[in-house]
C-alpha cells in the first residue's frame, strides 16, 4: 500500500461522516406536525380542521366593542369546519409566519374566530388579527391554523398561503364576532 | 590561560544558536506568531481584566437590552390592590411597575408562562430574568396591558408593549422607596429528555442592568 493511501482513506472516511451528520434529521423531526398545504384562496383539509382565506387587509387601528388598538394590523377572513366531528373543534392558535419570523393571532381582540366552537358541514367565518411590527407590509406569508393551544407532534396543521403584497390598507377596521355562513 | 580562543568559541555557539532557531521550522514560527496575536487580541480587549461585580445601573424611561428582549421602567408604585386585577393578602402589599417591553426574538413569548412551547421565564420562576431586588415575591406576579386588552400578555416580536407587572411582597419590603430590578440575559436551552425537542426555555444569564426607580405609594 502506498504511503499516502491512509491518509486519503482517512480524509474520505472524515467526509462521510460529514455528509451523514448533514443528513441525519433533527430530533424534533421524529415528532413534528405535518403541514397540509394548499394553493391561495384553497380550501385545506386536515385532520381537525377545514380552513379557506376569505379576505385579508392591513388596518392602522382595530377595534372590536369599546375596544381599540392602535398599530399595524393585519386582519384575515378566514371560513373554517370541523372535518369529521364537532368535539373540541375549534382555532385554538393561528400563527403568521413572514420570513424567519412568526406571529400569533392576538391575544387582545376579542370576538374573533379563535376558540369559537366549529360545526361539520357548516362554515364558520370569523376574523384572525395580527399584530405585525410596521416593516411587515409585504412579501410571502403563511397562516397556520391549529386546534390545539401548541403546535401539534405528529398530527395534521393546515397552512395557508397569503400575499401581503398589494393588501388593501384601512384606517380602521372593526372586528366582527364569528357567524355561521348562509344562516 | 589562553584568551585568545574566546571569541571562536562566541562565534561557534552563536552559529549553533542561529541553526537551532533555523532548524525550527516555518510552522512553529507561524504557529508562536498566531498563538502570539490571539493572546495580544485578548489582551487588548480586556480578558486579563477582573471580571465586574456591579451591573449597569439605569432609571427611569432608560432601556436595559439583552439580545432577545429589551425593557425599559416608565414607573412605580406599591398599593393594596389593582381595580379589577389583583389585591395584596392581609401583611403584603403590591409592587406595580409600568414597562415598555420589546421581544427581540423571532417568535411570539407570554411574559408570565408559556406560548407554542416557549417559555420566556420573565418572572414567576426560581430565577426570573426580571428579579426583584430587596423584596422576595410571596406568591405569582401577574401582568396586563394598560389599554385594557383582555387575556394574558403575549408579545409579539418586534413589536413594543406597555404592561404593568405585580409582584406580591411583605409588608414593609422596599424600605428606602427604590425599586430595583435586576435584568438579566437569557440562554435559550431545549427539551431534551423529559420535554420535548422543540420546547424551548430562557434560563437566566449573566447581570446585564439593575434598574433602580423610585416607588410612588398610592
Amino acid at each position: 500500500m502506498r504511503r499516502g493511501a491512509p491518509w486519503a482513506i482517512g480524509a474520505a472516511l472524515v467526509v462521510v461522516a460529514g455528509v451523514a451528520v448533514a443528513l441525519t434529521p433533527p430530533d424534533i423531526a421524529l415528532t413534528q406536525a405535518f403541514s397540509i398545504h394548499g394553493g391561495e384562496g384553497d380550501a385545506v383539509t386536515g385532520r381537525t380542521l377545514t380552513a379557506q382565506v376569505r379576505d385579508a387587509a392591513f388596518a392602522e387601528r382595530v377595534s372590536t366593542g369599546d375596544w381599540e388598538a392602535d398599530g399595524n394590523w393585519l386582519v384575515v377572513s378566514v371560513a373554517a369546519s370541523a372535518p369529521q366531528t364537532e368535539v373540541d373543534a375549534a382555532v385554538i392558535l393561528a400563527a403568521l409566519e413572514v420570513g424567519d419570523r412568526t406571529f400569533h393571532a392576538s391575544e387582545r381582540v376579542r370576538d374573533s374566530l379563535l376558540g369559537t366552537a366549529l360545526r361539520v358541514g357548516t362554515d364558520t367565518v370569523g376574523m384572525l388579527a395580527f399584530e405585525l411590527p410596521a416593516d411587515v407590509d409585504a412579501g410571502d406569508a403563511d397562516l397556520r391554523l391549529i386546534t390545539s393551544y401548541s403546535t401539534p407532534q405528529l398530527d395534521d396543521v393546515v397552512v395557508l398561503p397569503l400575499s401581503l403584497d398589494d393588501l388593501p390598507s384601512e384606517a380602521e377596521i372593526e372586528i366582527v364576532a364569528p357567524e355561521w355562513e348562509g344562516f | 590561560m589562553r584568551t585568545d580562543e574566546t571569541p571562536g568559541a562566541v562565534r561557534r555557539v552563536a552559529a549553533g544558536s542561529g541553526r537551532a532557531l533555523a532548524s525550527l521550522g516555518a510552522p512553529l514560527w507561524a504557529a508562536i506568531l498566531f498563538a502570539t496575536i490571539i493572546a495580544a487580541v485578548f489582551v487588548g480587549f480586556g480578558g486579563l481584566r477582573p471580571a465586574s461585580a456591579s451591573p449597569t445601573e439605569i432609571g427611569v424611561d432608560e432601556e436595559a437590552r439583552t439580545s432577545l428582549y429589551a425593557v425599559t421602567v416608565l414607573d412605580a408604585e406599591t398599593t393594596d390592590a389593582v381595580e379589577g386585577r389583583m389585591e395584596a393578602d392581609p401583611g403584603e402589599t403590591l409592587v406595580v411597575a409600568t414597562l415598555r417591553v420589546e421581544n427581540l426574538s423571532d417568535r411570539p413569548i407570554d411574559i408570565g408562562g408559556s406560548v407554542d412551547r416557549v417559555e420566556a421565564r420573565l418572572v414567576n420562576t426560581a430565577a426570573p430574568l426580571l428579579a426583584l431586588v430587596d423584596a422576595e415575591p410571596t406568591d405569582y406576579a401577574r401582568s396586563w396591558r394598560t389599554d385594557g386588552s383582555p387575556g394574558t400578555v403575549v408579545l409579539q416580536p418586534d413589536v413594543p408593549a406597555v404592561v404593568q407587572i405585580a409582584w406580591p411582597v411583605p409588608e414593609g419590603s422596599l424600605a428606602d422607596g427604590i425599586l430595583r430590578l435586576d435584568v438579566h440575559e437569557p440562554e435559550i436551552t431545549t427539551g431534551k429528555v423529559i420535554l420535548s425537542s422543540d420546547h424551548i426555555s430562557w434560563d437566566r444569564g449573566d447581570l446585564v442592568a439593575r434598574i433602580a426607580v423610585p416607588v410612588e405609594p398610592s
